[in-house]
């Protein structure tokens, strides 16, 4: 019988040498090129002997040595290794070489002991070569099931998951867009229940595609520089309300030491924090969710953050601490039951944090509460880094309390705009129609108890007067009063030309009835910190406000500076407003001149006035200038004081809108309550 | 309370607005003045019962006025509450006083006789209290 002989070796020459004197001895020769090769030719090809080259690159001979005794495919195959002379004599024993070849070596000799090797290989007793065949044979039926498995699992839960994906996506869309048409408080409460479960669903569903994705080695993370406020205002924007719904606080602190800007893969932070709270948040039934952001390590721009999230829910037993971030694995199984979800959340966060470089970990007290650690590694862009601001006190202020006047003819709309509108903080009025819409706000106007309107809701078909005829008389009024009134439109039609029309009528944008306060409030949003003269045509609302930006100004702070008397703050504001325009022409006069001290002067000033009316972002610019002037080091002067700029400028825009005062009032009424 | 008179020192118009107001609601007689010499000048022909004095100011700057206060036997008894701002290190002061931020500002203060501190911005509330706090501490009854 002809003995098949595998050929590792890099050297061509060497390989062919080998080859052709083999050849002519008879044998059927194969040849591979390094060791990796060589192991999956050993295991394809079962040859008799194997001729291994010690020197490789990549992989030696001794560690593919290794690899052919310790996989059951191939540890029968004998193995001879061409070793180099010297070499045989500090080769390690027991590394499971069967025989040795010294090079150079003469062709009769190579023939000889590939010939003795193959020889005693088959001499091998013949119940135990049987044996050793047949077990061989099995491990290999085993081990291929279990790829074709593996493989079938991945392929079935990639395809089932894409066609659970689209259907539901259109249950989505439509309950959307169902939500927007005419109905009664009963079927919208219906259709809630009905968009929050296929929400649910699909979340799980993009769980498992991502899972397998990562199992597959398919995920990789993107890098940018970010904000870090952007991904944790997304998790609060997603998460306040279903920790509201249950009762519980949500917070979000920073270290002092957290920088605000990062590069890195922005989403999957999100992702992983959005895992781990909306986690607490299942598991906790009373208290509090909160998570905290600090730093371990920060040098050579690269930043280790630590995150924490505790809550005060059920707890973790000891023994499950470890096992719940494997995929599928809650802290008991009875918590399936009980709590729903797959328990995929958890592992895919583990993936992720393990990706950038982190660890993740929980501390847990059955019946206290868990808390969860994770670390990321993340780069810090170039620019000086700012401390970050703990944002939600600085957001705190929006959404606020507004005087809103609703137009609307149906009763059903009324009860729904007044009482989602009230639910929310803000006072309602109705008007019944367009006229009397207009009467409202004249008269709101007039007299000596006047209470401008913050915001009109203009329904658009309504009788007597509709929205659009409505509107251009409020504007035409306005033009006398030199005042402009945020008005939106409530509208049931999504057409691009219907909201044209109401953007020519004088509207500033508009809402899909029935109006939900998320969407009011990112409508709102940009409206409410206009500065009132400059009042573009306004662009419609086409991409929901991803990101909140910080409000210009903190009303509490200021109110508590002027001890809540607001004629005193209003004095201030004046005498402030006429002054920083001269100030800041004097610090860009400072900048150009690379005046430090001088930098440092105006800027301290500045900064002070911003502190004083509660530009809470505008202070902390002015800080970052009035350093650079006190270090003498103007190197980032001019972006820092382009940032001051746009802070005070948000800051004075603020101001400059006389329904400050009103709002004042309402802050302070609401800090006296 | 006896009608006590309050000076109040600070080149920023809108916080001297603020402060003045504050104190006025609180029946206090408030004076002003817009920059140290003002403020020296004022101290010696009104002689007030407190003086708010803020630190950073062109010319003559808070420190200075109140050490000119101090060495001057007439004005020595009236007590100053200084107005610091948070801040980084200054490198034109000597230790022991090289440290950041209002703690550097404190200890300046301090040597140069300064009673009492607030850092910027400074609430109402903290103001009256601080205020009546100096008033106490320099024989008033408040």
């Amino acid at each position: 019988m002809t003995h098949r002989i595998l050929i590792v070796e890099d050297s061509r020459t060497e390989a062919l040498r080998a080859r052709l004197v083999l050849e002519r001895a008879g044998f059927q020769v194969s040849v591979a090129s390094d060791g990796r090769e060589g192991l999956v030719k050993a295991t394809q090809e079962q040859p008799d002997v194997i001729l291994l080259d010690t020197v490789m690159p990549q992989m030696s001979g001794f560690e593919a040595c290794g690899k052919l005794k310790i996989d059951p495919r191939t540890t029968a195959i004998p193995i001879i290794m061409l070793v180099s002379d010297g070499e045989a004599d500090d080769l390690p024993s027991g590394s499971g070489l069967d025989c040795l070849l010294a090079k150079p070596y003469d062709p009769q000799q190579l023939i000889e002991k590939v010939q003795q090797t193959a020889q005693t290989a088959s001499q091998v007793p013949g119940e135990a070569a049987a044996e050793i065949k047949r077990y061989q044979a099995e491990l290999l039926r085993a081990q291929k099931e279990t790829e074709a498995a593996h493989r079938t699992r991945s392929d079935f839960l990639a395809n089932m998951s894409h066609e659970l994906r689209t259907p539901l996506h259109e249950i989505v869309g439509m309950t959307e867009l169902l939500q927007g048409t005419d109905m009664t408080p009963e079927q919208q409460s219906y259709l809630n229940t009905t968009k929050t479960s296929s929400g649910a669903l699909l979340s799980l569903i993009t769980d498992v595609i991502e899972y397998s994705e990562l199992e597959a080695g398919q995920l990789s993370l993107n890098e940018r520089e970010f904000e870090l406020s952007e991904p944790i205002d997304r998790v609060i924007e997603v998460m306040k309300p279903r920790a509201s719904e249950k009762g519980l606080s949500f917070s979000v602190t920073f270290s002092a030491q957290t920088p605000r800007t990062l590069s890195g893969d922005d989403n999957r932070l999100r992702q992983i924090l959005f895992n781990l709270v909306a986690n607490s948040i299942k598991f906790t039934e009373h208290g509090n969710v909160q998570v905290h952001v600090d730093v371990d390590a920060n040098h050579d721009r690269q930043v280790e953050l630590h995150f924490r999230v505790s809550d005060t829910g059920i707890g973790i037993p000891a023994d499950r601490c470890d096992i719940i971030f494997e995929p599928f694995q809650q802290s008991d199984t009875s918590a399936t039951r009980r709590f729903g979800g797959l328990g995929m959340g958890l592992a895919l966060a583990k993936h992720l944090v393990s990706l950038m470089e982190g660890r993740i970990w929980v501390e847990s007290q059955i019946g206290q509460g868990s808390l969860f650690h994770f670390t990321v590694k993340m780069k810090t862009p170039v620019q000086v880094s700012q401390p970050l601001q703990p944002i939600l006190t600085a957001k705190s202020n929006w959404p606020r309390p507004l005087q809103i006047l609703v137009a609307e003819d149906s009763p059903t709309n009324q009860l729904i705009a007044k009482s989602s509108l009230k639910k929310a903080g803000h006072t309602v009025t109705i008007a019944v129609n367009g006229l009397e819409a207009v009467k409202a706000f004249e008269s709101s106007q007039a007299g000596p108890d006047r209470r401008p309107f913050d915001l009109i809701l203009m329904d658009v078909s309504m009788p007597e007067m509709d929205g659009l005829e409505a509107t251009r008389a409020i504007r035409s009024q306005e033009k006398a009063l030199k005042s402009h009134i945020s008005i939106v439109a409530m509208t049931a039609f999504a057409t691009q030309e219907y909201h044209q029309k109401c953007l020519e009528a004088g509207m500033d944008a508009y809402v899909t009835k029935p109006v939900r306060i998320d969407d009011l409030n990112k409508t709102l949003e940009p409206l409410m910190r206009r500065e009132p003269e400059t009042v573009p045509a306004l662009q419609p609302p086409a991409e929901p406000v991803a990101t909140v930006e910080t409000a210009p100004v903190v009303l509490t702070e200021a109110l508590e500076i002027v001890g809540g008397d607001v004629d005193i703050l209003r004095e201030a504001v004046a005498l402030s407003l006429a002054e920083v325009p001269e100030q800041l022409a004097e610090l860009k006069a400072a900048m150009l001149r690379q005046d430090a001290k001088r930098v440092e002067a105006t800027a301290h000033r500045l900064k002070g006035v911003m502190g004083n009316l509660g530009g809470m972002a505008a202070r902390e610019a002015g800080q970052q200038l009035e350093t650079m002037g006190e270090q003498n080091n103007l190197a980032e002067g001019a972006a820092g004081v382009t940032a001051f700029e746009q802070e005070a400028a948000r800051v004075v825009a603020f101001y400059s809108n006389p329904a400050w005062e009103q709002l004042a009032r309402h802050c302070q009424e609401a800090m006296d309550a | 309370m006896p009608d006590l008179r309050i000076l109040c020192v600070d080149d920023d118009l809108p916080q001297l607005s603020i402060i003045s107001a504050v104190l006025k609601k609180e029946g206090y007689i408030v004076e002003v003045a817009h920059d140290g010499y003002e403020g020296l000048k004022k101290a010696r022909e009104w002689k007030p019962d407190l003086i708010i004095m803020d630190i950073m100011m062109p010319d003559l700057d808070g420190y200075q006025v109140t050490r000119r206060l101090k060495a001057d036997p007439d004005t020595a008894r009236i007590g100053v509450l200084m107005l610091t701002a948070k801040g980084g290190v200054d490198e034109n002061i000597q230790e022991p006083y090289r440290l950041a931020g209002k703690v550097q500002d404190r200890m300046k203060g301090f040597d140069v006789g300064a009673l009492e501190f607030l850092t910027k911005p400074v609430k109402a509330k903290d103001l009256v209290q601080r205020v009546k706090a100096v008033l106490w501490a320099s024989g008033y009854s408040v």
